[in-house]
């Protein structure tokens, strides 16, 4: 087939193959305007900031972790046995006590708690921001819950939770991590991302995460 | 009126604005619509779904092209998408065999014949047949394809390339060369 027999076939095509009808602009029209419409009455109100379940659950967290370390303040006392890491274990996570356990406060409990819970929330967090699209504003991670958790992160830090090494050490990379994300870009974080989820890999934040949500590696 | 400005009032929530934005785009998206689905409600559906994901994402277009390629990309998204869903649910019509166009063959007046055209181009798979509608029975530029796909005027070119090659082997019966994966 010849040039100009394609092209005679194509000018062909051009005038039979799926030839477009008048756009019915008007109908199209009335139908955006109703679909746009209907969606706008079917969206639920905005709430306010307060109602959120991240900021509720963050709220709560943090009313328990400040109740448990005044009260562990007030508690505890100069001779309780210190709590060291076992620095010849591999598993970056597990603190071995060195004599006795000391008996456990209530604060404390509350206090470990608390942690744990904070723990349980960044692990969805940090999954989350695994998964998330900068591009995407339906998958982009959001800074604001980051912000909440970075300041029970530092609350802890001032617990006696971090008499614990490793603890301490875990609770010092959630709030490195925890901070780059709550200062993330809403125009274009991907490049941050990338590099915060890097991080995570090389500290296996998440795996001690984990290992510090389910109680185990925390005194 | 700029496409910033216009944008602007979008955003600014001008009802007329909105509307301006789509006579001046709905034409051309509804004619490639219906060029690629051959189906007039099918073309409608996704005319409608391409504005309302368009308005609805208006805010994220940054100005660095013209607006009428960052609308096209989402119109190909949308026109993509429904017929990705359509053969989901349809099976092939004909087969590559049935296309065949002898050499020096005329098309005027010959339904046969248009029926073999149509088959051929429906052959030819949905990215390379757009860049084929869009370029040969549309008119857009190399320009405007590779801004409403989102590659450079390169690849727009080959593709364009890619499918006519394709186009004519399948209108000859060259016998079906499958075509390049879409980089």
């Amino acid at each position: 087939m010849s040039d100009r027999e394609f092209d005679e076939l194509v000018d062909a095509m051009r005038e039979n193959h799926n030839k477009p009808p008048q756009t019915p602009r008007d109908r199209m029209w009335e139908r955006i305007e109703a679909a746009r419409s209907e969606r706008k009455i079917v969206r639920m109100p905005a709430r306010p900031w307060y109602a959120s379940t991240w900021v509720r659950a963050g709220l709560s967290a943090a009313a328990v972790l400040v109740l448990g370390i005044a009260i562990g303040r007030m508690t505890t006392t100069p001779d309780a046995p210190p709590m060291v890491a076992d620095s010849g274990s591999t598993p970056p996570t597990v603190a071995v006590p060195t004599g006795e356990p000391a008996p456990r406060s209530e604060a404390t409990t509350l206090v470990r708690h608390a942690a744990q819970n904070l723990f349980g929330r960044a692990d969805v967090l940090l999954t989350d921001l695994k998964i998330s699209s900068c591009s995407d504003t339906k998958s982009r991670p959001v800074p604001a819950w980051a912000g909440g958790m970075l300041a029970q992160t530092r609350l802890l830090l001032d617990s006696p939770l971090c008499e614990d090494v490793e603890t301490r050490a875990l609770l010092l990379d959630l709030e490195l991590v925890l901070a780059r994300i709550a200062g993330l870009s809403n125009v274009d974080c991907t490049g941050d991302v990338n590099r915060i989820r890097r991080d995570l890999n090389d500290n296996a934040t998440l795996d001690r995460l984990r290992l510090a949500a389910a109680g185990q590696g925390m005194v | 009126m700029t496409d910033a400005s216009l944008v602007q009032d979008i955003l600014q929530g001008d009802a007329a604005a909105e509307r301006r934005l789509y006579d001046l785009h709905v034409d051309r998206v509804f004619r490639l619509a219906y060029r690629m689905t051959g189906d007039d409600a099918l073309a409608q559906d996704a005319t409608q779904d391409t504005f309302i994901r368009a308005f609805d994402k208006l805010g994220e277009w940054r100005g660095d092209g013209p607006l009428g390629g960052w609308l096209h990309r989402v119109a190909t998204t949308v026109i993509l998408g429904h017929l990705r869903k359509r053969k989901r649910v349809q099976s092939r019509e004909a087969q590559v065999e049935d296309v065949t166009v002898m050499a020096g063959a005329r098309v005027d007046g010959d339904p046969l014949l248009r029926r073999s055209i149509d088959l051929a181009v429906d052959e030819l798979d949905d990215n390379h047949r757009l860049v084929f509608v869009m370029h040969d029975m549309e008119g857009y530029t190399h320009r405007e394809i590779a801004d409403a796909m989102g590659t450079p005027v390169g690849t727009a070119k080959a593709r364009l390339s890619r499918a006519r090659s394709r186009l004519r082997e399948l209108l000859l019966g060259t016998g079906p060369m499958p075509l390049p994966e879409p980089e």
